[in-house]
């Protein structure tokens, strides 16, 4: 492996490109190129981030859709349903998830599988009061998730 | 001569004899950067007319990716939004004057058409420069702006679909199925990942599609973007590809999302307001007052959080078109970037209803 972490050469190309370069084309009569180089150095930014983070935000991800598993099953015992189908959904992810991909956009692929499988369960097998029951932690899961990949570019308030 | 892509000489000898009977002369070219894909540039035309001489300033709109795959675009063709154009001017709406829609491709690189150039920007609600202006502009009651968006958005409604013929003419009874069908469909195409958050947002969709009572012209892309404004003046409605026939209340719904607001990644500091300018139950109320319309606020939130879901599409699209090779844009690979923001708006707009 060479010796520069790539988020830090992003970091810094980011900063030049905004810094020194759009400057250099502001004015010169191309909005378009200008508004080009003004997302190069944002993407740029964000791919920082993204390299510096999203291995910590997936394993955050992992850990709250275990929890979540093992919530909706607690709130399955409590909505006295069958629902074969969830309960096969809630069992086989977390069989899954005991051995994740050590890749990280194999592993965040896996968190995406067992939970849209576990919803789609729900969908097909609840109604009213227990469906509400059952989803809400797996709702938790997604916003962790969301507020993962925020956090992970750049979001710094609590909201 | 030939300034960047537009050759000001072709545009001069083909303005020649449609704008006026003389020589026309074109100057002072410059491009915008509104509409991602159709080109856009500003000129003055100038010519002489019973020895008076004549300046115009206007601005050109050109197709120049006629040749692009549009089956994951739901923009009109660059006709349909001149004739649109047309009509809502017509009506009264405070869209820019038409002037000429000419389909000769081979004077800018594709179809063109030509509208008045009207004073002011658009503001750009993500730069927090241009939302504090809105700001001041909402505190401040003698501004007028808020007002006058509310008049622009009415008169918008104002519209009746057989007014606009371009249009494809929808009966309101199938006006919702029409729009989820189409954005289900583009966003399944092109998704890059499963997101299990969007996937319940359909579910929400399906399953609280609202009743819609009347269609008119609907803009589309209604926000505070996509208006001209002085510091306290409104002086035009831009930008009419995504005109459509629809439910009027899509339209405030649009103009309400976070995203217009000014949200990216970070919340914005005044989520109360509609495109960072209007406190949404005013903006409602005022609607109503000007329409004779009631504003049922479960269709407007139904439609905010399908505008969500939309411009959530558009930046999964705009990422498989880079992932494709479809196009080298930079602004496509950014536009992953607005995805998070826009499901963290979908998830609050179900979670009520779905735990």
């Amino acid at each position: 492996m060479p010796y520069l972490h790539p988020e830090l050469v992003l970091r810094r190309f980011s900063a030049f490109t905004r810094e020194d370069v759009r400057p250099s084309v502001v004015g010169e009569g191309d909005e378009f190129l200008e508004a080009q180089v003004g997302s190069m150095s944002s993407t740029l930014d964000f791919l920082s981030r993204e390299l510096d983070g999203m291995r910590g935000a997936v394993e955050a991800q992992h850990e709250a859709l275990l929890e979540a598993l093992n919530d909706a099953d607690r709130a399955l015992d409590g909505v006295d349903a069958g629902a074969p189908g969830v309960r096969t959904a809630v069992a086989d992810g977390r069989d899954r998830l005991a051995n994740p991909p050590a890749d990280v956009y194999d592993h965040e692929k896996l968190l995406l599988e067992v939970s849209s499988d576990a919803l789609a369960a729900v969908e097909a097998e609840l109604d009213g009061e227990a469906a509400r029951a059952v989803r809400d932690p797996l709702y938790e899961f997604l916003r962790v998730r969301v507020t993962a990949q925020l956090e992970m570019l750049g979001r710094e308030s609590d909201d | 001569m030939t300034d960047g892509d537009v050759s000001t000489d072709a545009l001069a000898a083909y303005l020649s004899g449609e704008l006026a009977d003389g020589v026309v002369e074109v100057s002072d070219l410059q491009y915008h950067t509104e509409g991602w894909s159709r080109q856009t540039v500003s000129f003055t035309a100038t010519w002489t007319e019973g020895g008076d001489e004549t300046a115009r300033r206007l601005v050109a709109r050109v197709d120049t990716d006629e040749d692009v795959d549009r089956s994951h675009d739901t923009r009109n063709d660059i006709e349909t939004e001149y004739r649109t154009m047309e009509a809502a001017h017509e009506a009264g709406v405070p869209a820019p004057e038409p002037v000429l829609y000419a389909d000769d491709e081979s004077v800018l690189g594709g179809a063109f058409f030509l509208v008045e150039h009207l004073a002011g920007d658009a503001p750009i609600t993500w730069d927090p420069r241009d939302r504090q202006q809105l700001y001041e502009a909402w505190d401040d009651p003698e501004n007028a702006l808020p007002s006058q968006f509310v008049d622009a958005t009415a008169a918008v409604h104002s519209v009746p679909p057989e007014a606009v013929p371009s249009l494809e003419q929808t009966d309101p009874a199938e006006v919702v199925d029409r729009e989820l069908d189409t954005y289900e469909r583009i966003y399944e195409e092109t998704k890059l990942k499963q997101e299990p958050a969007v996937q319940e947002a359909l579910r929400w969709f399906r399953a609280n599609k609202p009743e819609i009572p009347e269609t008119t012209l609907v803009h589309g892309d209604y926000r505070i973007g996509n208006v001209l404004v002085t510091e306290d003046e409104l002086t035009g409605v831009l930008d009419w590809e995504f005109a459509r026939v629809g439910d009027p209340l899509y339209d405030l719904g649009y103009a309400s999302t976070r995203y217009f607001s000014g949200k990216l990644i970070e919340p914005t500091e005044r989520p109360e307001l509609a495109s960072a300018l209007v406190e949404r139950e005013w903006f409602y109320d005022e609607y109503e007052k000007r329409t004779g319309r009631t504003v049922d606020r479960d269709r407007v939130r139904y439609w905010q959080a399908f505008s969500a879901f939309t411009m959530m599409t558009r930046g999964v699209a705009g990422a498989h078109r880079y992932q494709e090779g479809e196009t080298d844009g930079v602004r496509s690979a950014w536009f992953q970037y607005i995805v998070p923001g826009h499901i963290e708006d979908l998830l609050a707009a179900v979670e009520d209803d779905r735990t």
